[in-house]
């Protein structure tokens, strides 16, 4: 245990000594840092992901000044599972962001500061016990992901975005708070354990608000708008961060006050999938129609939240009904899912972030042909790009074939219509967010790296040498997950069990096995194209001719010409765009003989600019009635004063 | 030569020249509806062996993802018709969730087909890939609730399973049977990309779905894509002949039956595609839907049988 404290000092202390450092150096230091990290975080952590039967939970208590007195530190499956995500994926992404950090006037010497300060946050508020202290290192997660959103200030029209952003987290964090003061003045206790106390009606609504609050954090809808407008300004790595480790914070925080309630009413786990399911839909449906590529790669972590929180949700529900063999799929998967996700969406980012380097832009209708200027990057993003659309052989689909079989297997035990209903419903979501998912990857990933240049020039560069380790390591895991599932399942056993609050070990056989001929189909399908890829090439080898690609009669074709994003996404927009608001403006190029025309077209948050907006100018314009209150003139103050000493007089004389 | 082999090698030969044989039923079917003669069954075959025989001609345009795309989306519905219950009534890979990878499968080659003619940076491929990727997205979710409701109405897990209930009771292969094979064949329609989806014939590139998306490739890689189209057709008509025959038939006539059945829904392609126009590309969402009808059917017999005490 005290190996998570030197681990968790580590962090701040490599981006600290990097501060003193020249430039090129930072980042060399603070990957030594997390490998080191890593090292001494192993020896508590592994056991608990290689052993069939759990270690006891490591507890370590700390003395701290008034008012925290002595604060527990445990770790269990399920902190040593985000201690593991937490590490791998800051590792992948420190190797990512080497690139940016050798461009002129990228962040400020404190950059690795503020990542380690995070980091090492993270890696404290899942190993605490004391509430308290919990919010501490929330806070103190929030305040350092927000330096790293200021550091990088050139572009100036994101900045209501990051404020917008930053009071929001702080709206969730009061939805946190007043939950858990509730709870530590009616128990008086101000550790987690306080929760199984509560009785279960109040439990539920106080387990309704802490997962309003962590829903802020994992973003799910309708509390998301902010985060993706802040993404497009970000550096490549930083994205990768905030979508791959931050907003898994929101995931734990969700599990582990479940986990903490102990029996809580079912509507909570009724609530929890409804909104999850929303979010998959949601998510990746504005991610559909973005012209802005990180802005794409945002609203889809919305989407992977709302997978993952379904696994959780679905868990709950079957586990509340005793259903424990679909609750083992359903946690499995929406683990492995959080943790995927933690490391293709860095991934993505960063893989996107060498094209941003060398052309200058997040427009995707401005891209194309980058496949054979950053062929490494090209192939990674599509390896990334299958695995985040739960293509068999890839990772996502480890995750999201372990929470339809936990939907499934509710189903059929279901004693209720109600279930039977919620969760077909689920797998009908769930299979139409993945069917949107492989159209906006495909999209992104033809549009940005396939077909001719769209802009003017001809772009060149490389990949960093960073960026090729991060993206081949993830490129592995994500192979590696998705050939191996039953190795990833068996590595989250202890947690699923921990979450599922009952000996699963024989259920856990049969998921394993299961999973085990999963992974033979997929390895044998993986070798048996992996033959035919080589067979087909020997076949045309020296028979093959080049000619321009065949303009259906049109010879002065363009790379301007090409499919566009926006017209690719179109067919389906059109069926399923009610969601999403999508402005577009056309002018010019009508009549007999037109002139030059321009169209543009505009996506918004349809819960932003329907609902947040306009409440916003609601209050705005309620509290500009107050605004003569504080008019700024001393007299006045003194008088309100003097009005309030009156009034307090005047109350204590009626009192008595 | 024990049965296993035997099996084996039956299923091999179907998945070899099944698809030829399909492709070729369809065409006879709608020849003789207008009065041609029609060419020969095993046209396919000859057209493959000869596209096999030719080089190929990349577009410049193209890096390597179009080179191995049409393999991955072969290998792709391979696999997903190893999962499909055979002529022999067993499927040779079966495990629970296996419904959930043959979907997936059938994504992979349709996220390969995608790629692959995007990487031509042709905006007629694109407009198809475009095109073909909205429709059959829907038959996904579709299909999902349709086997999710196969899965609550039977309680169990696998395609042989399910299969296996759905075809014992007289009562399961009436009510549920017959929405799930109506289910199947507007599957079959949506994703083998024939009439009223889309039209193989079609000879204008703006009206074309799947045929523009691979106006580039030739030789080798055509033959690849024509033969995978043609086995999708196929293991689609597996799932439905497998729904379809009775249990209490094994062995040889099962085998028979099995193989008759496929052919019936061949020739049921046929007949629509003589005797409908496509519908308008924005009315296709409305037919593919129209599955789900299906699955609600199951679904409420379910629910009265399970809840409602009707038995």
């Amino acid at each position: 245990m005290h190996n998570i404290f030197i681990a968790a000092g580590l962090l701040p202390a490599g981006g600290l000594l990097g501060v003193f450092l020249p430039r090129r150096l930072r980042p060399v230091v603070f990957i030594g840092a997390v490998i080191a990290a890593l090292g001494f975080a192993s020896s508590p952590v592994l056991p608990f992901m290689v052993t069939f039967v759990p270690p006891a939970p490591h507890q370590y208590a700390v003395r701290w000044p008034w008012p925290f007195g002595e604060i527990g530190f445990t770790l269990d499956p399920l902190a040593a599972f985000f201690v593991v995500l937490i590490l791998v994926a800051l590792l992948l992404i420190v190797f990512g962001s080497s690139a940016w950090n050798r461009a002129a006037g990228a962040g400020s010497r404190f950059h690795y500061l503020f990542i380690g300060i995070m980091g090492s946050a993270m890696l404290l508020l899942v190993a605490v016990e004391n509430l308290l202290v919990f919010l501490f290192f929330w806070e103190i997660m929030t305040v350092a992901a927000f330096a790293l959103i200021m550091e990088n200030s050139s572009e100036i029209e994101f900045f209501p975005f990051r404020i917008n952003w930053f009071t929001a987290m702080h709206v969730g964090m009061l939805f946190i708070l007043i939950p858990v003061l509730i709870i530590m003045v009616k128990t008086g206790e101000s550790t987690f354990s306080a929760f199984a106390a509560m009785p279960a009606g109040r439990a539920g609504v106080l387990f309704l608000m802490l997962f309003v609050g962590f829903a802020f954090k994992a973003e799910f809808v309708p509390f998301h708008p902010w985060l993706p407008q802040v993404h497009p300004a970000l550096p490549p790595h930083v994205s990768g961060l905030f979508s791959g480790v931050m907003m898994k914070m929101g995931i734990y925080g969700i599990i582990r006050t479940a986990l903490s309630f102990g029996a809580l009413p079912a509507w909570c786990a009724w609530v929890v999938t409804a909104l999850a399911v929303f979010t998959a839909l949601y998510g990746i449906l504005h991610a559909l129609p973005q012209r802005d590529v990180r802005k794409a790669l945002a609203y889809s972590s919305i989407e992977n939240m709302g997978i993952a929180g379904l696994g959780i949700g679905a868990g709950m529900l079957s586990a509340t009904y005793g259903y424990y063999s679909a609750a083992v799929f359903a946690f499995t998967g929406a683990l492995i899912h959080c943790f995927n996700h933690a490391v293709f969406k860095p991934m993505l980012f960063s893989a996107f972030g060498a094209v941003e380097r060398i052309t200058g832009t997040r427009d995707m209708e401005r891209l194309g042909g980058m496949m054979k200027v950053l062929p490494f990057a090209g192939w990674t993003f599509l390896l990334g790009s299958a695995a985040i659309s739960g293509m068999p052989l890839f990772s996502g689909f480890a995750g999201e074939f372990c929470i339809y079989l936990g939907l499934l297997k509710g189903t059929v035990q279901a004693g209720s219509i109600g279930f039977v209903l919620l969760n077909l419903l689920s797998v009908a979501f769930l299979a139409l967010s993945g069917a949107v998912a492989l159209i906006t990857f495909t999209k992104l990933f033809s549009i940005v790296f396939l077909g001719s240049y769209r802009g003017t020039g001809s772009p060149q560069g490389k990949t960093g040498t960073g960026e090729r380790v991060q993206l081949a390591l993830a490129a592995l895991l994500c192979l590696g997950v998705g050939l191996f599932p039953h190795y990833a399942a068996f590595a989250v056993k202890n947690a699923v069990e921990q979450m599922a609050g009952s000996d699963i070990t024989i259920l856990f056989i049969s998921t394993f096995s299961l999973l085990k001929k999963l992974s033979f189909v997929s390895v044998s399908m993986a070798v048996f194209m992996l033959l035919a890829v080589l067979l087909r090439r020997v076949l045309v080898m020296g028979r093959t001719e080049s000619a321009p690609t065949w303009g259906c009669g049109y010879p002065v074709a363009s790379p301007r010409l090409q499919y566009t994003g926006f017209s690719f996404a179109e067919n389906l927009s059109m069926l399923l765009g009610r969601f999403v608001d999508v402005r577009e403006r056309r002018s010019g190029a009508e009549g007999l003989f037109p002139s030059a025309g321009s169209f543009v077209y505009l996506c918004f948050d349809s819960f932003d600019s329907r609902f947040f907006k306009p409440l916003m100018k609601q209050l705005r314009s309620l509290f500009a009635l107050f605004s003569d209150v504080q008019g700024g003139r001393t007299q006045i103050y003194i008088l309100y004063g003097v009005i309030f000493a009156i009034a307090a007089a005047l109350w204590m004389i009626a009192g008595n | 030569m024990d049965r296993f082999t035997t099996e084996l090698l039956i299923l091999a030969v179907y998945l070899l020249l099944g698809p030829f044989l399909y492709v070729g039923i369809i065409n006879r079917v709608k020849a003789l509806w207008c009065g041609r003669k029609g060419y020969p069954l095993l046209q396919l075959l000859h057209d493959v062996i000869k596209l096999f025989r030719k080089g190929e001609v990349f577009s410049t345009t193209t890096t390597g993802v179009f080179i191995i795309a049409p393999v991955i989306a072969f290998g792709a519905v391979l696999f997903s018709a190893l999962v499909v219950p055979g002529p022999a009534g067993t499927s040779v890979l079966s495990f629970e969730g296996d419904y959930l990878f043959f979907a997936y499968a059938l994504s992979l080659a349709k996220f390969a087909g995608i790629i692959g003619a995007m990487d031509t940076g042709s905006s007629f491929e694109g407009m198809g890939a475009s095109r073909e990727a909205s429709y059959t997205s829907l038959v996904e979710p579709a299909y999902m609730i349709v086997i999710t409701t196969a899965v609550y109405a039977t309680g169990f897990l696998s395609f042989q399973d399910i299969l296996m209930v759905i075809q014992g009771s007289k009562a399961w292969s009436l009510a549920a049977g017959v929405p799930i094979i109506a289910a199947l064949v507007i599957m079959l329609l949506a994703e083998g990309c024939r009439v009223p989806v889309d039209d193989p014939k079609t000879h204008l590139e703006l009206t074309m779905i799947h045929e523009v998306m691979i106006l580039d490739n030739s030789g080798p890689g055509l033959a690849l894509i024509n033969y995978t189209a043609g086995l999708k057709l196929c293991v689609i008509g597996s799932l439905i002949a497998s729904v379809s025959i009775p249990v209490g038939i094994s062995g040889w006539l099962y085998a028979l039956l099995f193989f008759a059945i496929v052919a019936a829904s061949a020739v049921l392609v046929g007949i629509i595609e003589s005797l409908n126009a496509r519908v308008r590309m924005s009315h296709v969402p409305q037919f593919v839907f129209t599955m789900i009808s299906g699955a609600v059917l199951v679904l409420s017999i379910s629910f009265l049988t399970i809840f409602g005490g009707a038995k």
